[in-house]
């Protein structure tokens, strides 16, 4: 009973952070049907401005943190007038964009490269990475602060997307960008808001995830990769399934490690998800979408 | 007179490319070079397939890198832990890599784009994955040794393996501006569009991405068994990252949907790198930047350029008959 | 950094041999038959800007050391030692088309690098096709310096190496048993495999082995199958960031059994994170910081490339460099090079390299030397080659290992 609960909560954890950034992905995917493959590294300049502004400029925390709110909402501008842009202006097909976003990832590690170097660095930590007893469990501060912003960021984005006109807006360009403008939807306008917003959120999983799993320059084609999986897991369409779909592979992840072999969790992972899409293609909290060009 | 035109598209690039590459060894100096071209046919062969796949029917596959690694992979423990020889050890591991693209394709190829896109690179994340991590089996990490070629107790060389590669790329694009300029290219491409559409015309739609599937994967099989004989080792390297986007980047920049694409895409990606080692540090920005402009400048790649050249050339000179054997060459 | 060192890479030197020849005649009858201004060029090779870009960059400073201390010294009868670098990522391909263009178009004497595994097993090939002496670095595979490949030599410890002294170590102070817990990435799993088996073979009881990937934040569901299968103490092979957050989870869940971790840990960014959850950690380690030699060689690193992390890959780099350089200076080297025959100099250096193959570096406890023969080329020895140092004050420090104390339920 005690480990199913470690199990849980590791899974909720680690889910959250999967979640958060198959949630970006999906909130730029619903605006515009691009899959965005520098989303990690809006992870990644988050964790490494971190160690710019904390260490380098000793900057006070929340300077820091609006400093790297406002790294992130610039790095979404470059990419969306920079690649998203001119890439829409000459036609290309989303695929194609989906390549430039590639280009994107490599040119932002690359420059990351040259300004942090390649060794993994140590982040400080905002909140306390003490241990905190719950009952049986065993967690701390910053680990509890990830599920926190997790839910937090869950109603955030709930709130805009169904609670306020310009969140009807998104859903609207997300079912037929076309129709949308024919409306008088600033489509360009949601699209960009898609960007920001997908950016903050994935610098603010920057900020807390840094202490814990360090800096380096490449950590994010891996965190792009569990985005990605779990917005495909639950639904590349919804935000909310894509969020959902983060936990699902932490928690399979977690009960793999605590019951089965923890050597081969990943591949089994990825297995299972290949399993999934043969019977259910549209993920799991999907719908039609991905039989839809 | 319509019939000749085709089969002199068809055969005069690869017929000339055989030429130039037959060329090739007697003007290189050194064996880095002839190690340079040889890695470019073998690009060339990996991305034909996945043109045919991607730029021809639309259907992409992230999932390349490990039909890669599964026919270098197949060919190594065959032939070194097996002991089969080299004929036979062949065309096992490219039955091997169609078995399996056949398992997978039959359910995948219901999914579209993304969806079809991230199954794929499941696929080769659960290769990579398994690979690293079976190390009684595959050698882990570090991989495991290819013996080199020995037919009837004579080594094959560097420049032997070479031709053979030439041969083995110019049959590859050979196949391709076969399918491409019959009714099966007219399939193919017809998947691109709306797939009810070709349906409704009669293009049995399943069984051609089907096809196309296996056969990509075939290719990608044989250019990693290649791969694996010219580089005399194998490792789980063969199926991860910098394999997928060596092969976006060559499709990108050589022009998908374009019979010589993957070869001129290949010759950018393989002679690139030794370029940029002049910038040091800033070599990936560099990479990824050059990337972005082909993206945005030039959406046809680099075979896209030929096209405009050929019709300023034929502007120019009075002799249109230059210009129609080299149309096909530079089909847009 | 390295601009300088890199020549245009599409000049196609043809004529070069020839009129080299001819010069030389010149110069042969003129009297003075030395290699003046010809420099004599190594090749540093390795991942400088990937995923193990922390090892080869250390090893190529160190290299570079070396290399300026000849230099400085006026060179090797006069000619200046040249070195070319190549940045090979992670990427096999790539890195053995590197050393292909050291071989041949650069003209070098030795190939020098390899720190990640199969980037550096793919230079092995190359090495033997064109006979050019490659001195491999910390890649730990065990079966790569196996196989007959004659112009190859391994200079840091292999996997089974490492395993051993560890197994030597929980054998000798008393354990029963033992845990094992690794991330994902290859460093990880093959370290751990090749625990297992070190272990196995010292009777001693692995419990349980449990594998973590690298982005994940927490680790409580291993943590707890680690505790819950009661070993007496935990052997650890990470990388720097989860290593510290295994030692985090591992006191945060109450587990104060004696832990080890792999050399990860004398990087200061593991122990940083980590704080005063690494105290008291045992690490095992090729250079014994104890030696005057080995301080006054980082001393000196410090002084050139800011701080150094007490780890072996600067001295691999240096070792490697220094065994070559000695090699460069040998009379039938130096023939070679006068008659400007490349391939005769790399076969003598490859001669002199074994000739010479009980080397004292910087590497190994203070006496221990390399043991290179014409049939092993694997160098770092069985026996006194791995101290162990202890984390202390917070993580901030490394001392000698005080054995006494780490025993079974301390």
């Amino acid at each position: 009973m005690e480990q199913i609960g470690v199990i849980l909560l590791a899974g909720l954890t680690n889910g959250s952070v999967y979640g958060l950034v198959g949630l970006s992905i999906s909130l730029i995917y619903g605006t515009n049907r691009v899959i965005n493959f520098a989303q990690g590294e809006f992870v990644m300049l988050g964790v490494m401005s971190a160690i710019l502004f904390m260490v380098t400029l000793h900057l006070p925390t929340w300077a820091a943190i609006g400093a790297i709110l406002i790294v992130a909402i610039l790095a979404a501008l470059v990419l969306e007038l920079g690649v998203y842009q001119p890439l829409m202006r000459r036609g290309a097909a989303p695929l194609t964009i989906m390549i430039g976003t590639l280009a994107a990832a490599i040119i932002a590690s690359g420059i990351a490269l040259l300004i942090w170097g390649p060794l993994q660095l140590a982040v400080p930590n905002v909140f306390s990475l003490q241990a905190l007893n719950l009952g049986p469990l065993v967690t701390n501060a910053q680990q509890l602060a990830i599920i926190g912003v997790f839910a937090g960021l869950l109603l955030v984005t709930w709130y805009l997307m169904y609670r306020t006109p310009f969140g009807l807006c998104i859903r609207a360009t997300g079912v037929n960008a076309r129709v949308a403008s024919l409306m008088g939807i600033r489509a360009d306008r949601v699209v960009r808001f898609g960007f920001i917003f997908s950016a903050l959120v994935s610098g603010i999983v920057g900020i807390l995830i840094g202490p814990l799993l360090g800096g380096q320059v490449g950590m994010g084609v891996t965190l792009t990769v569990k985005g990605f999986m779990a917005a495909i897991l639950g639904g590349l369409g919804s935000p909310f399934a894509a969020a959902a779909g983060g936990v699902m592979i932490a928690v399979v992840e977690a009960l793999v490690a605590g019951y089965g072999s923890s050597l081969y969790a990943e591949p089994i992972i990825f297995s299972l998800i290949l399993a999934m899409l043969f019977f259910r293609p549209y993920g799991l909290l999907g719908d039609f979408e991905a039989g839809r060009r | 007179m319509k019939n000749a035109n085709t089969v002199r598209s068809m055969l005069g690039g690869p017929a000339l490319i055989l030429l130039i590459g037959a060329l090739v060894p007697l003007l290189l100096t050194s064996g880095f070079h002839l190690r340079l071209v040889s890695i470019i046919c073998i690009y060339t062969i990996l991305c034909t397939g996945f043109n045919l796949l991607y730029g021809y029917a639309g259907q992409i596959s992230m999932g390349q890198q490990g039909f890669f690694a599964l026919g270098a992979y197949g060919f190594t423990l065959l032939m070194a832990t097996a002991g089969w020889s080299f004929s036979a050890a062949l065309p096992a591991a490219l039955v091997i890599c169609a078995v399996v693209a056949l398992l997978i394709g039959i359910p995948l190829l219901r999914l579209r784009s993304h969806y079809l896109a991230m199954a794929t690179l499941c696929f080769g994340l659960v290769f990579a994955g398994v690979a690293s991590r079976w190390i009684e089996f595959t050698g882990g990490t570090a991989g495991m040794m290819v013996p080199s070629l020995k037919f009837a107790g004579h080594i094959v060389s560097r420049t032997e393996l070479y031709y053979a590669l030439l041969l083995l790329m110019v049959l590859v694009l050979l196949l391709q501006n076969f399918i491409v300029s019959t009714h099966m290219g007219r399939a193919l491409m017809s998947l691109r569009g709306d797939e009810t559409a070709a349906q409704s015309l009669g293009v049995n739609v399943t069984a051609w991405k089907l096809r196309i599937f296996v056969l990509s994967a075939v290719l990608a099989g044989l250019a990693g068994i290649a791969s694996a004989l010219v580089s005399r080792q194998v490792n789980p390297s063969f199926s991860e990252f910098p394999i997928l986007v060596s092969i976006l980047t060559i499709a990108v920049v050589g022009g998908l949907g374009t019979r010589y694409g993957a070869l001129l895409g290949a010759c950018v990606v393989v002679i690139a790198p030794q370029g940029l080692t002049a910038f040091g540090e800033s070599e990936t920005v560099i990479y990824g930047v050059c990337l972005l402009l082909f993206l945005m400048f030039m959406p046809h790649g680099l075979s896209g350029l030929f096209p405009t050249l050929f019709r300023r050339l034929r502007r120019k000179a009075v002799a249109p008959a230059i210009g129609a054997a080299q149309a096909g060459e530079a089909k847009p | 950094m390295n601009n300088a060192l890199h020549r245009d890479p599409f000049v196609v030197r043809t004529p070069s041999t020839t009129w080299r020849a001819i010069l030389l005649c010149v110069l042969a009858s003129m009297g003075s038959a030395t290699w003046a201004g010809q420099p004599l060029k190594l090749c540093y090779v390795d991942d400088r800007s990937g995923v193990a870009a922390d090892t080869g960059i250390q090893s190529f400073n160190g290299f570079q050391i070396a290399v300026s201390e000849v230099n400085d010294a006026g060179g090797i009868n006069g000619q200046k030692v040249e070195v070319v670098a190549y940045d090979g990522k992670t990427d096999p391909e790539l890195t053995a088309t590197f050393a292909s263009r050291c071989a041949e178009d650069d003209g070098a004497l030795a190939i020098i690098g390899g720190n990640p595994a199969a980037p550096a097993a793919a230079m092995i090939p190359i090495a033997s096709e064109y006979e050019i002496p490659y001195l491999m670095l910390s890649a730990g595979t065990d079966n790569l310096t196996d196989m007959p490949a004659p112009f190859h030599f391994r200079v840091g410890p292999r996997n089974s190496q490492d395993a051993a002294a560890i197994a030597e170590l929980v054998a000798k102070q008393g354990f029963k048993r033992v845990a094992l817990i690794n991330n994902s990435l290859p460093f990880g799993t093959d370290s751990a495999h090749a625990a297992e088996a070190a272990l196995k073979a010292s009777g001693i009881t692995v419990v349980i082995q449990q594998t973590y990937d690298i982005n994940a934040t927490d680790l409580s569901p291993q943590i707890g199958r680690l505790r819950s299968a009661n070993p007496d103490v935990v052997i650890v092979f990470p990388y720097a960031a989860d290593g510290a957050r295994v030692l985090r989870t591992l006191q945060q869940q109450g587990m104060s059994v004696p832990r080890v971790v792999a050399r990860s840990a004398l990087l200061s960014t593991l122990r940083d994170l980590a704080g005063d959850a690494s105290d008291g950690v045992l690490i095992p380690n090729t250079v014994d910081m104890q030696r005057a030699d080995v301080k006054q060689f980082f001393d000196s690193y410090g002084a050139r490339f800011g701080e150094a992390q007490p780890t072996m890959y600067p001295v691999l780099g240096y070792d490697a460099a220094k065994m070559v350089l000695k090699a460069l200076a040998e009379p039938d080297v130096q023939k070679a090079l006068a008659q400007d025959e490349l391939a005769d100099a790399r076969v003598a250096i490859r001669d002199a390299l074994v000739r010479n193959g009980n080397y004292q570096g910087l590497q190994g406890r203070a006496g221990a030397t390399y043991q290179f023969s014409a049939e092993r080329h694997h160098g770092p020895p069985d026996q006194n080659w791995f101290v162990f140092v202890a984390v202390t004050d917070k993580g901030k420090h490394l001392v000698a290992a005080d054995l006494s104390t780490f025993k079974p339920g301390s």
